[in-house]
């Protein structure tokens, strides 16, 4: 295994790491997508609705955020495809387009997928970052910056989110492993040639080097993720120094 | 602060590729028009108009391949595609007949022992070589050793390639099924350039047949991509089934994997896809009433069972079979397993197949009061029963469960385990381990093929042995005479109804639905679609 041989597939005989290198950047793309709009959508929710507390602003975030979290991926994915690609004809239904082929079609291919899955976890960091940010907002130094003269913009934007962040990067990088579960569901819907699509088949055809090869590749990115997330934590607090010991 | 720069820059990019994605969107909905919008009208399958060549035909499946060599494939999802590329030497005709392919006409020596195929001339593979004798012998030879039906082929003694045009099969003994052999369709015989595997160092990457069309390439998950062969040399006669006369109109073939039934209904919906293949029954209503879509149904001879479990009691004692077989209400198990778009079957004999006599429609009818009777005179009381079935399939499912309900209407304690499709193949199916068990069937084109594998004692999973039903079967495959066989097939459907090893139930129905623009395609009861004959008009 070391040595990078995963074996050969049982229904193809193809090998397993060709096998995970044709899936891997679909499934990627997919994640990477729905980590963006997840963040796109989730801080500034958060931020509104952490300023303007208990305000009817407020309210209308937190059940933005409240539909996110309850509404299963599935679901969401197969509303998406009935509004928008069945009613609207904006978006194909399914299908992947490699970036290199054509940017304009795989971002559009990818469209509906990625925000299947990144409005799940926007719901979750949303109520992260309203949290997060009204602790900090109660801190003595946030109160001393309004004093110094500080506009709005600089307190909120330059101190209290970015003092507010190390729980917001920690959860979305728990929230990775949920997105690369969500893309076992999620690229079966849209039939994305995904390592999650590659699990599903693999688990139904019983491909045993398959499917160990797929859940050793999602728990070494788990692993990778996580080291990212302890790396970004000396951006967000310089306290945090991993040059000393 | 460098590095930080760095993620600012990312960051920016994120933004950018964001603000892509949106407009990807709206440029989108400009440029997809709905498809087959030009005219609201239906034309019925009779006004097809002239063939027009040239176009790309996308059709969506329920899955993807597994592998390109259909040698060693048993899965229907890899032979849909890949029989377009590749043909056998025999093949089935609309009703499961034999019809020459590859080879003209064939002929059996006097002691029957030997079967001399000639050679269709001229026939060209995809590499640009003729078809030949040698190629012929090269394929079997593969087959007998790779394939998983080998087991079919195990009276052939050896083939000899007599000259370019003439393959001479030697055979230990006389055999009637021999020729059935050749052309199932289940884990086909197909015929490859002699040496194929082994320039392909062993497993088959790019498959070369001589099909109308040929194969381009394949990204697993994605697509398979099939390209018109313009050098195609096509049998002669009625397209029937397999073969007949078969001409390649769409340049180009896409087969898509698109696994939800309802996605995939929804990409047609859309334009996405032209055809698609295992519309659910439920969605029938909905598409009947679409102008730009046409629905192509058939009754299927894909056949639904019951399998009694003799391993294990109580279905070890034939009044309890009795008394199930008399509960069956298989009317009413085609409304709901098939939304009434199926037919009920009271044999695995297909109606419309030659082998089908009147013993193959004879049938228990529903009688409650006797089968009480017969639940008496077994000694049940009230013990648990389990049904078994699978996940995979829709129809299954309901189908058990109707069936549970009509054995509750008899006083049975039922209940019904549904398992995953290899749980289910290998712990119950294939083990014999159940009480009763609910699946389904795919064609065969030879009674015996039916019969043998699951009645037969030396073959058979559920336990079930009857000396005298495998002596008949076993005449079944040394008589070489075809009437004589017909008259073993339907003793031995009548003995099965006696004896009671399993039952069949419905005929679940082939559903496919098409763009208006797509010409000339018919289903077929086999349950395979044909691209070739196949044109689009818009």
């Amino acid at each position: 295994m070391l040595s990078g041989d995963l074996g050969h597939s049982l229904v193809s005989d193809k090998e397993v790491l060709t096998l995970l290198w044709e899936r891997l950047p679909a499934t990627m793309a997919l994640i990477m997508y729905a980590l963006l709009i997840s963040v796109v959508i989730a801080i500034p929710l958060g931020i509104i609705s952490a300023v303007r507390h208990n305000t009817r602003w407020d309210y209308g975030a937190m059940l933005i955020a409240l539909i996110g979290v309850s509404v299963p991926n599935f679901w969401a994915g197969l509303l998406l495809i009935m509004t928008f690609s069945l009613h609207l004809g904006w978006f194909p239904s399914t299908g992947y387009v490699d970036v290199t082929q054509n940017l304009w079609k795989h971002l559009e291919h990818l469209a509906l997928p990625a925000f299947a899955l990144g409005f799940l976890q926007a719901g979750i960091v949303t109520r992260m970052t309203r949290s997060s940010m009204l602790e900090v907002l109660k801190q003595d130094y946030i109160c001393t910056i309004r004093a110094k003269g500080g506009t709005e913009k600089v307190v909120i934007l330059k101190h209290a989110l970015k003092n507010s962040m190390i729980p917001i990067i920690t959860i979305i990088g728990i929230n990775f492993g949920l997105l690369l579960g969500g893309t076992v569901v999620v690229e079966t819907i849209f039939s994305i040639p995904g390592i999650g699509q590659l699990l599903v088949q693999s688990v139904f055809n019983r491909d045993y080097p398959v499917i160990q090869g797929v859940i050793l590749c999602v728990a070494v990115i788990y692993v990778l993720i996580s080291l990212v997330v302890d790396l970004l934590y000396a951006y967000f607090d310089p306290k945090i120094d991993y040059n000393e010991g | 602060m460098q590095k930080f720069r760095k993620i600012r820059v990312f960051a920016l990019f994120a933004m950018v590729l964001m603000l892509a994605w949106v407009t990807a969107g709206c440029g989108g909905s400009a440029s997809a028009p709905p498809a087959g919008s030009e005219n609201g009208s239906t034309t019925s399958p009779q006004e097809q108009g002239t063939p027009k060549s040239g176009g790309k035909l996308t059709v969506g499946v329920s899955a993807d391949l597994t592998k390109l060599d259909l040698h060693g494939s048993t899965v229907l999802s890899d032979r849909i595609p890949l029989l377009h590329v590749q043909e056998m030497l025999v093949t089935i005709d609309e009703k499961m007949n034999i019809i020459p392919m590859l080879a003209q006409k064939w002929e059996t020596s006097e002691d029957g022992k030997s079967v001399t195929f000639a050679l269709r001339k001229g026939v060209p593979f995809h590499n640009g070589k003729e078809m030949k004798a040698e190629d012929v012998k090269y394929s079997i030879e593969r087959f007998m050793q790779v394939a998983a039906r080998k087991g079919e082929f195990s009276m052939v003694d050896s083939i000899e390639a007599k000259d370019d045009y003439t393959v001479v099969f030697h055979l230990k003994q006389p055999s009637g099924v021999f020729l059935a052999s050749l052309a199932n369709p289940y884990n086909p015989a197909v015929i490859m350039p002699k040496g194929i595997a082994e320039e392909q160092s062993g497993t088959i990457t790019k498959p070369i047949g001589t099909g109308p069309f040929q194969f381009e390439k394949w990204e697993q998950g994605k697509q398979l991509v099939l390209k018109r062969f313009y050098q195609y040399a096509s049998p002669e006669g009625d397209t029937s089934g397999f073969g007949g006369a078969k001409k390649p109109y769409v340049d180009e073939v896409i087969f898509k994997p698109i696994s939800e039934a309802t996605v995939r209904l929804t990409a047609l919906e859309t334009g996405e896809i032209d055809l698609a293949t295992d519309i659910l029954p439920k969605d029938v209503k909905r598409l009947e009433t679409s102008s730009n879509i046409v629905l192509a149904k058939e009754t299927s001879m894909n056949w639904g069972y019951l399998f009694f479990g003799f391993k294990k009691p109580p279905f070890d004692n034939l009044k309890m079979r009795q008394a199930v077989a008399y509960a069956l209400n298989k009317q009413e198990i085609v409304d709901v397993a098939t939304w009434s778009l199926g037919k009920v079957a009271s044999s695995p004999v297909y109606t419309e197949t030659e082998w089908y006599t009147e013993a193959h429609a004879k049938d228990y009818q529903q009688d409650l009061e006797k089968a009480k009777q017969l639940l008496k005179e077994a000694g049940y009381n009230g013990e648990k029963i389990v049904i078994s079935t699978a996940k995979a399939y829709d129809h299954h499912q309901k189908a058990a469960l109707t069936i549970q309900n009509q054995l509750k209407k008899i006083g049975m304690n039922v209940e019904v385990e549904i398992l995953e499709w290899a749980s289910f193949i290998s712990e119950r199916s294939n083990s014999g381990d159940y009480q009763l068990a609910v699946s389904h069937i795919t064609p065969r084109p030879d009674p015996n093929q039916i019969y043998y594998a699951y009645t037969h004692s030396s073959s058979n999973f559920n336990g079930y042995k009857n000396p005298k039903m495998d002596e008949l079967l076993d005449k079944g495959v040394t008589t070489v005479d075809q009437g004589e066989r017909k008259e073993i097939y339907s003793q031995v459907q009548d003995l099965l109804r006696e004896d009671l090893s399993f039952t069949a139930t419905y005929y679940y129905p082939v559903i496919e639905a098409h763009q208006s623009y797509l010409k000339g395609y018919q289903s077929w009861s086999a349950g395979y679609p044909r691209l070739w004959n196949v044109w689009i008009d818009k």
